[in-house]
C-alpha cells in the first residue's frame, strides 16, 4: 500500500472510531436513564403500597427483589467518558469517583435489605440513600 | 402573628412532624426555612458555616455569597438589628448601596417583622467567622450598583405580608411561598432585566440558577404538579421522594434537608393548599432528559 493512503485511512478510522463511541454513549445513557426509571417506578409502587395508598400487599415483595437486583453494580453503568448534555448526571459522578461509588455502594446494600425485608424501615433507609446520591451527582 | 400562633401550638407541630427534627427555638426555623445556610455556606469547599462565598452562577454573571457571621470585620457583626430589617425589606445595605437580587429580598421583604427580629436574634448567636468577601464577576455594566434603583422600581415592591383570605392554610402557605421559602426565585422564570415574570409565577425556567433546570409546579396536568395530591406534596417537602418514585436532586434536595425539612406539618400542608389552588401555566420547563419521552406528563 501506497504511503498516500494512510493519512486518508487513519482519518476514516478515527471517524469510525468517533461515530462508534458516540453511539455507544448514547445507548449507556438511555440505559441508564431506563433503569432508574424502573427504580422509579418501583419505588413509588413500594411508597404506595407501604402507605397503604392502595391495597396491593401482596406484590410488595416482588417489587423489594426487583429493586435489589437493580441496584446491583450502579457505578458500572456511569463508565469514565460517558457524560452526555443528554444524562442528567452531574460531571462530579466522575471527578468524586470514590466518594460516587461509595455512596453506588450504600444504595446496593439498602436496596439488598429492603429486598430481604421489605418493611417501612428498609424503604425508609433506601429512599435516603437515593436522595443522598440525587443531591450531590444529579442535576 | 401566623407565626406566633403556629409556635404557640408546638405541641401539636411536633408531633405532626413525621418525626422530623424541628428547631425549637423560632430564630433557627425562620432561618431554615428562609435556606440561610444554602447560600451563605460554601459546602462544596468545606466552608465554615455562614462564613459566605458560594459561587452562584447566573446568566448575569457570577456572584459569591457574603460572610453573614456576628464577626465584626468580615461579617455582620457591628450591624444593628435596624440594618438587618433594612436589609431583608429593601435590599440596601448598611452603607447605603443596593444589593443585587440574587439576595433575594424581593421576597424576604415579605417577612414580618416578628420573624425578621427572631431571625436576628438566632444569628447573632451563631459563632463568628473571619472570612473576607469575595467580589461579584459581572460585566462593568451591571457593577454600577445605583443603576439597581431603577431595577427595583421596575421589578421589586417591598412590604410585608398581608393576608388576602380569611383562609388561615392559604396565608401561611403564601407567606411562606413568597415570603421565607423564596420558592418563586428559582421556580419562577425571569426576564432579560433578571426580573420575575409575574404572568409565568412558579412556572419553571430552563434558566435556572448555576445553570439548572427549575420545573414547572403549578398545578399544570402535562407540565406542573397537577397530578400530584396535597400529600405528595407535602411527602416531597418532608422526604424529597415524588410520586414517580424519583427523588429530588441538587438543589431542591438540599433544600429539602437543609430547610424545608424542619417545618412543622401543618406548615407543609399550608404550602400545598397553596400551590395548589395557584392557576395552572402549561410552560414545558423540563430537563432535556425528559423531553419527548412517554412519562413525560409525570415529570414535573
Amino acid at each position: 500500500m501506497n504511503r498516500t493512503h494512510w493519512p486518508p485511512i487513519m482519518a476514516a478510522l478515527g471517524m469510525v472510531s468517533a461515530v462508534a463511541y458516540a453511539v455507544d454513549t448514547d445507548e449507556i445513557v438511555k440505559y441508564r436513564r431506563n433503569l432508574m426509571d424502573a427504580n422509579g417506578g418501583l419505588m413509588g409502587a413500594c411508597n404506595a403500597v407501604l402507605q397503604n395508598k392502595v391495597s396491593d400487599q401482596t406484590r410488595l415483595a416482588g417489587f423489594a427483589q426487583a429493586l435489589g437486583t437493580l441496584n446491583r453494580n450502579i457505578a458500572t453503568q456511569f463508565p469514565p467518558g460517558s457524560a452526555s448534555p443528554d444524562s442528567d448526571a452531574l460531571p462530579d459522578v466522575w471527578t468524586r469517583r470514590a466518594e460516587f461509588e461509595r455512596r453506588a455502594k450504600d444504595a446496593e446494600s439498602k436496596a439488598s435489605v429492603f429486598g430481604k425485608t421489605p418493611s417501612a424501615a428498609a424503604f425508609a433507609d433506601l429512599s435516603a440513600a437515593c436522595k443522598g446520591c440525587h443531591k450531590d451527582f444529579r442535576k | 402573628m401566623i407565626w406566633n400562633l403556629a409556635i404557640g401550638l408546638t405541641g401539636a407541630l411536633f408531633a405532626g412532624s413525621a418525626g422530623a427534627f424541628i428547631p425549637a427555638d423560632r430564630g433557627e426555623l425562620v432561618y431554615r426555612v428562609a435556606g440561610c445556610e444554602n447560600c451563605h455556606t460554601d459546602r462544596k469547599h468545606d466552608g465554615a458555616r455562614l462564613a459566605g462565598g458560594r459561587k452562584l452562577t447566573t446568566p448575569l454573571g457570577t456572584f459569591y455569597t457574603p460572610n453573614i457571621t456576628p464577626e465584626p470585620t468580615t461579617g455582620i457583626g457591628r450591624w444593628s438589628e435596624a440594618d438587618f430589617r433594612r436589609a431583608l425589606r429593601q435590599g440596601v445595605g448598611p452603607d447605603g448601596r443596593h444589593y443585587y437580587p440574587s439576595f433575594p429580598y424581593t421576597s424576604y421583604t415579605k417577612l414580618n417583622d416578628d420573624d425578621i427580629h427572631f431571625l436576628w436574634r438566632y444569628l447573632r448567636s451563631l459563632p463568628p467567622v473571619r472570612q473576607a468577601n469575595k467580589s461579584h464577576e459581572l460585566p462593568w455594566y451591571l457593577s454600577f450598583r445605583p443603576l439597581l434603583a431603577i431595577w427595583k422600581l421596575l421589578f421589586f415592591t417591598p412590604g410585608a405580608y398581608l393576608p388576602v383570605t380569611g383562609n388561615t392554610a392559604w396565608n401561611r402557605g403564601a407567606y411562606l411561598v413568597n415570603g421565607a421559602a423564596h420558592c418563586s426565585e428559582c421556580h419562577t422564570p425571569r426576564n432579560k432585566l433578571g426580573g420575575l415574570r409575574q404572568d409565568a409565577f412558579l412556572a419553571g425556567t430552563l434558566e435556572g440558577p448555576e445553570g439548572v433546570v427549575v420545573p414547572n409546579i403549578t398545578p399544570d396536568k402535562k407540565y406542573g404538579i397537577g397530578s400530584w395530591s396535597k400529600a405528595d406534596i407535602t411527602q416531597y417537602l418532608s422526604t424529597g421522594s415524588r410520586p414517580d418514585g424519583d427523588y429530588a436532586g441538587n438543589l431542591m434536595a438540599e433544600m429539602i434537608d437543609n430547610s424545608l425539612k424542619y417545618l412543622p406539618q401543618t406548615d407543609m400542608q399550608a404550602i400545598a393548599e397553596y400551590v395548589a389552588s395557584l392557576p395552572a401555566s402549561a410552560n414545558p420547563a423540563r430537563k432535556a432528559s425528559k423531553v419527548g419521552r412517554q412519562r413525560d406528563q409525570d415529570y414535573y
